[in-house]
């Protein structure tokens, strides 16, 4: 390996193109940005530890292996967000469904929705729209296979869409 | 509906016409406004500067503490080059350079640190010895040393070359090769100072070529060259424990007892311009800040005041 992730000017591009997506990723777990800033850090301090043992290929997966890892070590912390993420999605049912249909409050329908999505299928949708992120990019950062991803793409557009439409029709 | 084509959308790989067919589907065309919609979804937050402020500080702790460690390592694994029939003989020369702060580590990779406030002194490979003013860092490669006597500079050191093959110093203003002698070298930003104190010295710059005599020496300021004169035999100052300068910008000096004395020194925007046009000629010690502030300061009718690691000057 001739290649390593010690170099500075290698490290900084590293997070010139991945901090965002990395951020991205923990804020489609939680919603505690500064959590999400943290294990950023956390994550790319990490990586520099280890800089010599990571080519630059494979630095993307191993920094969201880190960042995923750590974020759920912090249990307790998960649990409360847990808790909140779901106080938030019963307030769908509290809209009024007059409003729904105007633009920013599609906006707000489709957020609340995507938030009510089960975490796997949301995290991995997410990166696929947000972050531009292929099938193959996230199976491999996911570590799962590009099939599983595939399945979890079309059930979170199914789920989304029965949620809207429900949304709509009351 | 067209799975197969969703994916295709879906992995950022559809072309207009793929879309437009997924689009003639009630079903899918929902899915692909789903898709649209989701991806203007804004995630908030991320501090990118603040965040990479705080790896770096991690990173330029960790390379201090690396260097520690590495140094040590040197001390114990010496190689003796060229232990040929030749008869050594000793060349000193000093060196002083400084270019931009950058790091790197291999096993066959060392690099010397002597971090803010600390002398400290080396063997290389070859029984060559340096010793590195404070804020200074060398880096050599191991292996091709035996090949080629090569040392990066930043900052300030004091070479006492063994004499062999051509002994190189590169820095970003020049490279300079010891062709047996005694000599002293400064790179600060946009100045390079050369002095040769015995022998003979080399220094090649982007454009130009010397050779400089004992006793000679050549300040290139700018991309303007002047000569200088040296004393033979003498020494640079610093190794004496102070700095001297000769009309030398005030900012470049204060920088300079910041660099000696591992602090920061802070002075209020309306005296900016006093310090960066002022010239200060003398010299201040290594061995008392209060004194070498002093000595710096009163010149220019400025007081200073010392608040732990930080000194502020101001006028009263």
């Amino acid at each position: 390996m001739d290649q390593n992730v010690c170099e500075e000017s290698i490290f900084s591009r590293i997070y010139q193109k991945w901090g965002q997506a990395l951020f991205n990723f923990i804020r489609y777990k939680t919603k505690d940005v500064d959590q999400a800033n943290d294990l950023v850090q956390e994550a790319f301090i990490t990586l520099w530890d280890h800089c010599a043992e990571v080519s630059p290929e494979k630095a993307k997966s191993y920094l969201y292996t880190v960042a995923n890892r750590k974020f759920l070590n912090q249990v307790a912390h998960l649990k409360v967000v847990q808790r909140h993420q779901s106080e938030t999605s019963t307030g769908i049912h509290q809209e009024n469904p007059e409003f729904l249909l105007e633009h920013q409050e599609f906006e707000n329908t489709l957020q609340r929705a995507i938030d009510a999505l089960p975490e796997g299928q949301k995290t991995a949708f997410l990166m696929n729209r947000i972050d531009q992120m292929t099938y193959a990019e996230i199976a491999e950062v996911l570590e799962i296979s590009v099939k599983a991803v595939e399945k979890r793409m079309h059930l979170a557009l199914k789920t989304l869409r029965t949620e809207i439409q429900e949304l709509k029709n009351r | 509906m067209n799975q197969k084509l969703l994916d295709k959308f879906l992995n950022h790989q559809a072309s207009k016409e793929d879309i437009e067919s997924l689009k003639s589907d009630p079903e899918t065309a929902e899915f692909i406004s789903l898709s649209e919609q989701a991806a203007s979804l804004k995630y908030e937050g991320f501090q990118a500067q603040e965040n990479w402020r705080m790896i770096n500080k991690h990173i330029s702790e960790v390379s201090k503490r690396n260097i520690k460690t590495q140094n040590k390592s040197s001390f114990t694994g010496l190689i003796k080059l060229n232990p040929s029939s030749q008869v050594y003989w000793r060349v000193a020369a000093i060196l002083i350079i400084v270019i931009g702060t950058y790091f790197f580590l291999s096993p066959n990779h060392t690099t010397l640190i002597t971090p803010e406030g600390v002398h400290q002194s080396w063997t290389l490979p070859d029984g060559s010895e340096i010793s590195l003013n404070a804020g200074s860092q060398a880096n050599y490669e191991l292996e091709s040393w035996k090949n080629e006597r090569v040392i990066e500079l930043d900052g300030e050191a004091f070479f006492d070359v063994t004499k062999g093959s051509t002994f190189s110093v590169k820095t970003n203003s020049g490279v300079v090769s010891v062709l047996g002698t005694e000599f002293n070298i400064k790179v600060r930003e946009n100045q390079f100072f050369v002095h040769c104190f015995e022998g003979l010295v080399k220094v090649q710059t982007q454009d130009t070529t010397l050779m400089l005599p004992a006793g000679s020496g050549m300040k290139l300021d700018d991309g303007l060259l002047t000569q200088e004169l040296v004393t033979i035999g003498a020494k640079p100052d610093w190794i004496n424990g102070e700095s001297s300068f000769h009309n030398t910008s005030l900012m470049e000096v204060l920088n300079e007892i910041g660099r000696q004395y591992a602090i920061n020194i802070r002075y209020s925007a309306e005296f900016t311009s006093l310090v960066e046009t002022s010239m200060f000629s003398g010299s201040f010690t290594h061995n008392d800040l209060n004194i070498a502030l002093k000595s710096v300061c009163q010149p220019y009718g400025l007081n200073f005041e010392r608040l732990g690691n930080e000194v502020r000057i101001f006028r009263d």
